[in-house]
Order: C-alpha cells, then structure tokens, then sequence
C-alpha cells in the first residue's frame, strides 16, 4: 500500500473516533442525566442534583474530549513520520 | 489485489464521504485493459476500427468481480469474448459509494474522453453491467442521449446481470430499521439508527433503483420508505437483454420471485413495476431467468456468459 493511501487510512479511522465519539458522547449525557433530571424535580434534592450534573456533564465532557484530543495527536505523529 | 478488493468494500460502504474529504482512499473511475490501467485508445491493440465491450461491476466490487478460474487459468467474460470475436474487453473499476447518477455521468465522460479526437474510429459498443453496474449504464445513457454523445449512436447493445431496477429490499430494510430506530425514546437506538444511516449514497439510491439525480436532489436521504423516482426510459435503437437469477430451483417459484438471488428480486432484475411510469420496457425474449444462482454469480457463471456471447457475437 503506498504512502498515500495510507495516510488516508489514517485519516478515516482519525474522523472515525471523532464522529463516532461525537456521537456516543451524545448519548452518554442522555443516558447519564436521566436520574439526576429525575432527582431535580424533587425540591429537597434539587440543588444537590444539580451540582452532580453539572460535575457529571464536565467529567463526560473531559473524558470525550481527550480521545479526541489524543487520536488527533496520534494521527499527526503517524503522518509526518510518514511525510519524513 | 486484496488492497484493492478491501478499498471496494469501503468505498461502497462510506465512498460519498471519502471523496468528500478529499480522502486517497476514494476509488476514481478508472479503465482496465488486460489487468492495466489504460487512459485513452492509444493504450489498446491498434485497429482500424473499434469494436469494444466495456464492464461494468455491481456495489463493493471492484474489476475482479468478473474473474474466475477455468483448469487453473484465470480467464473472464471479457476474455472468452476476445478470443470469439473482435470485440476488445475494457473493465472499469469505480467509487461505489457515489450517487447512482453521478457514477452514470462519470461513465459517460470516460467512455468520450477515452477515444478523444479518435472517436469517429469507433465502430460499435457494447455495455455489460452487474448489479449497480446496470443502473449506472442507464444513467450514462441518459446523459448522453442528453447530450447527443457519439459514442451513444454506435451503442448498441446492452447486458444488465441482475441490475435492481425497481431497487432491492435488503436496503429497503435498512431504512425502515434505521426510521424505527430513530423514532423509539431509547438514545442507543438513535446512536444504531445513525450508524446504520452512515451507509453511502450508492447504497441509498438502490432502495428504488435511482439513475438521476433530480431523485435524489433536494431531498433527505433518509426519509422513509419514500419513493422519489421518475419515469423511467428504455431506448428503441438499444438492445437490452438482462439475466435475473434465483438462488432456488425451479420447484419454489413463489419464494424465487419474492427472494430473486437473495439481493434482488426476480421482478426488479426484469424491471418490472405495477406502476407504468417504472416499468422498463424490455423485450420478453431478451431476458434469461436463472435458477439456483447467487447474485455474486451472475458475473462468472457459464450460462450467462453463453447468453452474452450468443446475443453479443452472433
């Protein structure tokens, strides 16, 4: 396989992780507050709940974040080793 | 060569995006004369005229659908033709994954940029086209009728193996599995229904078997069950013959015409619809009906080969 279409390789599975965890982040969030939408409603655990959700929205954020973050580092280093 | 069977498969799964993204993956239409790349007719055997075959593979393939083994040589339908008559065998090689339409218009474009000023050398065509492949005959047709292409004028015959023209019911499926998917409150449903819908346009357009892009323009690709196709055209200067197979023999009529070769029905190969603006009008006695056959086999097996030869030679 020649250089080019190797970093075409690279390139798919790179779009890949960020569309697709774009995607299972999505639904992590949707899954994850469920409960905690629930628990608002209640007046005495309404504070509470929101602070968790709001902690909870930024550890998924983060955590998503950094896959994308590291396939994209990844997926540069391959290709300018390629390159070189 | 398992690369490049690899990169048909992708490209008829995800081929719209690849090319998209400018990604080298993506498989442009490309000739093949003798298992090599060729650009125009000077990279052919000089004649004083030319008579050629050109074929064309269904979705996920690429030119090495047509190749089989007989005693232990690798031999094709393009090749029996060429050593029966003086017909020359050019294989094209695709991005499967495109709209229907836009892969017709490639086609036509190929085959008029292929002879260039030689053009007026051309003595005959003949279009030999599997699965997709047929439907994407259609469309490069119709561009040319469009455009009153030469090459068109000297197009005479036409071989559709197992073309879906009245679409095919696995993608048919498809659809409905992604529509209900996307409706149910469950948010890993709708993350399966995305999934499913990442398939390309050149799968999309098989649901009702589009050959022109005012089907599909303007239009989501996923809405469901919807049929958006227009009236469909047959040519009376053109011979069209079409083999449609069954995978069961010729006891289990009922279940051969509802399943067909287990990817397109009987009825869709033969194009035929109960609504009149569908119906291609083929001849009768242009058509082989095929039993205990696989739609993968259409292009190698010895009873369609015989079809081809006896319409295409004689």
């Amino acid at each position: 396989m020649d250089k080019d279409k190797i970093v075409g390789v690279i390139d798919l599975i790179d779009q890949g992780i960020e569309n697709g965890s774009l995607k299972v982040e999505q639904v992590h969030r949707e899954i994850a507050d469920r409960p905690w939408e629930i628990m608002k409603q209640i007046p005495a655990l309404a504070d509470f709940s929101d602070t968790v959700l709001g902690l909870q929205e930024q550890v998924i954020g983060n955590t998503y974040q950094s896959v994308r973050k590291i396939s994209k580092i990844i997926s540069s280093n391959f290709k300018s080793a390629l390159i070189k | 060569m398992i690369t490049d069977k690899i990169l048909g498969v992708l490209n008829g799964v995800v081929g719209d995006y690849l090319e998209s993204q400018n990604n080298p993956l993506s498989i442009p239409m490309t000739l093949f004369y003798n298992s090599k790349e060729v650009k125009s007719i000077d990279n052919i055997p000089e004649q004083s005229s030319y008579k050629l075959v050109f074929f064309i593979h269904g979705l996920t393939d690429t030119e090495y659908r047509w190749e089989y083994k007989e005693q232990e040589i690798k031999t094709s339908f393009g090749e029996k033709i060429k050593e029966e008559s003086t017909f020359i065998p050019l294989f094209i090689r695709y991005n499967t994954g495109l709209h229907i339409s836009e892969n017709g218009e490639r086609l036509h474009n190929l085959i008029q940029d292929f002879f260039g000023d030689k053009i007026h050398l051309l003595d005959e065509i003949a279009i030999v086209g599997h699965s997709m492949g047929g439907l994407v005959v259609h469309s490069a047709i119709q561009h040319a009728k469009k455009l009153e292409s030469y090459w068109e004028s000297k197009l005479n015959k036409v071989f559709l193996l197992g073309s879906p023209h009245q679409g095919a019911p696995l993608e048919k499926g498809a659809n409905l599995l992604s529509g209900i998917f996307k409706i149910l409150p469950q948010p890993y449903l709708k993350l399966a229904g995305d999934l499913l819908n990442v398939r390309s346009s050149g799968i999309k357009d098989l649901r009702y078997g589009y050959t022109k892009q005012e089907e599909w323009e303007g239009h989501h690709p996923d809405e469901l069950l919807k049929n958006r196709k227009q009236k469909v055209e047959t040519y009376h200067d053109i011979q069209y013959y079409l083999v449609a197979g069954s995978i069961f023999g010729s006891k289990e009529q009922l279940l051969a015409r509802w399943l067909g070769d287990m990817l397109v029905p009987i009825s869709s190969a033969m194009g035929y619809s109960k609504n009149e603006l569908f119906r291609y009008q083929f001849k009768e006695e242009n058509i082989l009906l095929l039993s205990s056959i696989s739609h993968l086999q259409l292009a190698i097996d010895a009873q369609v080969l015989e079809f081809i030869k006896k319409n295409l030679i004689q």
